[in-house]
């Protein structure tokens, strides 16, 4: 698409209509655990370490191609794995100072992946400058290999208050909502294109549900 | 009657029980790690290779081919570039296979292959040896308190008592007044000394094998690193002598041939690859390790100064019996008896294996029966007195 139509503009735009959806729509998120090579002890030859030290959890939007369990049998019997395949905005991740490596780990569920791809996967209307989004590829890392205090959503099997998620707030360009500070930015806000929402970040939650059969969105304030 | 075992052919160290441990002595340890070690630091500290690009002289980044993603993409000296691309040369050492057998890749052992009982790596003189050497005084220092001395004695035509805060002994040997084959000088007299004898498991013999690969962006980048590699090898033996950390020496041989991988023929798809290959060989051990699960392999041992010919008098015939005691006798000995630990019937110091024959008659029938009596002897020194028609008189006894 010649750049004579695609001004940085209509680029802002497309982003922030990409997070519209993801944020503000989709609202699937993964934890990621960047690990620290200066806290972590690395074995000098080896280049390994059995204490991983991560950094704190970084909780990012994204969204989420979820792949059944497979199941491998081999000399050692019968094992269950997971993997992942997650699309994260690269304009997002620029915006929050975030490079994600190969070797990292995410959790998305109880489960924890390591990553073992994270590709630049596209570009926006052939414009180098501007990145699409990356691919993560994620295999289900062994209990030794990494474990960390699970974040929910989990699953419904679980007791935990945030097993199930029940209130999805929107972030809409805001730096805060109910749920804490976003970390969210919305280009044609910030360039002033656009005005910033009047009405606020809504949410589904069960404050929207008279009914008290569950969570609905919230709009009426 | 039963028969006593036959105590089998001690060996000072069976499968290193015991919890002798020497406490001021620490062997370095040997395994695995340590000998990947020292081939990684072979090329990254050592050799350390360098390239000249670009005008610049720049080293050459070494990895082992082992390292977790996250320590790879996260490297403190980086080998890739900002889009993760490996940055070129690089020197990459795999690990293959490790051979056990006797002919360690061709390269044989310096010491037996089979393994030992024991593994004497130190003898020194005890701690205890001090002690000995005041009850010894093989200097026959005459007037000194702390040694074997008569004046030290409080009777001491009959050698009675020692003086309050004096040492002295009984043993008759050298030492009572100074004499004239008696040596004070400085030269070391270690002759009648406690040894403290320290032994390890002995080494179990490893040969691994290693793939080096020199992956180059350039020809003239490979002619160098090859160039280097060839005039550092230590000639005859095309090897390297190396030591670990903990000062074990190593040497590594490099296999006869240097492969050359390119695809200059077919890099239609790929990008230009020039990579130089080699094995090298190290013959290694694995001596005193700390894997867990494994106690501490190093084990102390006290030798004896003296050895003890004592002459006995006995009043009947002395039997050794040679069978081996079956696995009924084992426990009919302990048959109405207290509760005894089943090492407790064992000879023990001060025993004898040898046992006196008695015979003993039946007062109500004219027959009678022998039967077989451990032998127990008087030990004064150890405070033992033992009453009993078992007990033997000792005559004499002769220390060598």
């Amino acid at each position: 698409m010649p750049r004579l139509f695609i001004t940085p503009r209509e680029i802002n735009f497309i982003n922030d209509i990409a997070k519209e959806v993801i944020k503000d729509v989709i609202g699937q998120k993964i934890y990621l655990f960047q690990i620290s090579e200066f806290k972590s002890k690395v074995h000098d030859v080896y280049e390994e370490s059995q204490d991983k030290v991560f950094d704190t959890p970084i909780e990012l939007d994204c969204l989420v191609k979820y792949s059944g369990q497979q199941v491998v049998t081999d000399r050692f019997g019968s094992e269950k794995v997971f993997t992942i395949e997650v699309y994260i905005q690269a304009r997002d991740l620029l915006d929050k100072g975030i490079e994600i490596l190969e070797g990292d780990f995410i959790s998305y569920g109880s489960v924890f992946y390591e990553i073992t791809k994270a590709p630049s996967t596209d570009i926006i209307m052939g414009q180098i400058e501007h990145e699409r989004f990356i691919t993560i590829s994620g295999r289900q890392s062994r209990k030794d290999l990494f474990l960390s205090k699970v974040f929910g959503p989990t699953s419904e099997t679980y007791t935990d208050d945030d097993a199930v998620q029940e209130t999805f707030v929107q972030q809409r360009g805001f730096k805060n909502n109910k749920l804490g500070a976003t970390g969210d930015v919305r280009d044609l806000q910030k360039n002033g294109v656009l005005d910033t929402p009047i009405t606020g970040p809504k949410e589904v939650s069960s404050k929207g549900d008279s009914t008290n059969v569950g969570s609905s969105f919230y709009d009426d304030e | 009657m039963t028969k006593k075992s036959i105590p089998q052919k001690r060996v000072l160290i069976k499968n290193f029980d015991g919890d002798n441990v020497p406490d001021d002595f620490e062997l370095p340890s040997i395994g695995l790690e340590d000998i990947d070690r020292a081939v990684f630091n072979l090329f990254d500290k050592e050799l350390q290779f360098e390239i000249s690009s670009k005008g610049e002289v720049r080293s050459v980044p070494v990895i082992f081919s082992t390292g977790e993603r996250f320590a790879l993409t996260r490297r403190k000296k980086p080998l890739r570039d900002k889009n993760n691309a490996n940055i070129l040369p690089l020197i990459s050492i795999v690990r293959q296979g490790i051979d056990t057998s006797p002919g360690q890749s061709g390269k044989g052992t310096a010491i037996s292959f089979r393994a030992q009982p024991n593994y004497t790596i130190k003898r020194r003189l005890s701690d205890k040896d001090r002690s000995f050497q005041n009850l010894i005084n093989k200097q026959g220092l005459k007037n000194q308190d702390n040694v074997k001395a008569k004046n030290n004695f409080v009777d001491v035509a009959n050698e009675l008592i020692a003086k309050e805060g004096h040492t002295t002994s009984r043993r008759k040997n050298t030492g009572y007044a100074f004499s004239p084959g008696a040596q004070i000088n400085l030269k070391p007299q270690i002759d009648t000394n406690i040894y403290e004898i320290i032994q390890v498991p002995y080494p179990y013999f490893v040969a691994l094998k290693y793939d080096i690969t020199f992956w180059c962006q350039y020809m003239t980048q490979g002619n160098e690193m090859i160039e280097y590699l060839l005039t550092k090898l230590q000639v005859p033996g095309a090897e390297f002598s190396v030591k670990t950390d903990g000062g074990y020496e190593l040497v590594i041989f490099m296999g006869e041939s240097i492969s050359f991988n390119n695809n200059f023929d077919s890099m239609s798809d790929d990008d230009r690859i020039i990579k130089y290959n080699f094995d090298m060989t190290v013959p290694g051990y694995i001596l005193n390790t700390k894997t867990p699960g494994l106690p501490t392999q190093t084990r102390s041992f006290i030798s004896a100064p003296f050895i003890d010919f004592t002459y006995n008098q006995v009043n009947s015939p002395v039997k050794v019996d040679y069978q081996p005691e079956t696995n009924k006798e084992t426990v009919t000995r302990h048959v109405l008896s207290d509760i005894t630990n089943i090492n407790e019937l064992t000879v023990q110091r001060g025993e004898a294996n040898e046992e006196i024959e008695r015979f003993v008659n039946n007062p109500f029938a004219n027959e009678g029966e022998s039967e077989f009596l451990r032998i127990k002897n008087t030990n004064s020194r150890t405070g033992e007195s033992i009453v009993s028609s078992r007990v033997v008189k000792k005559i004499d006894s002769q220390f060598e």
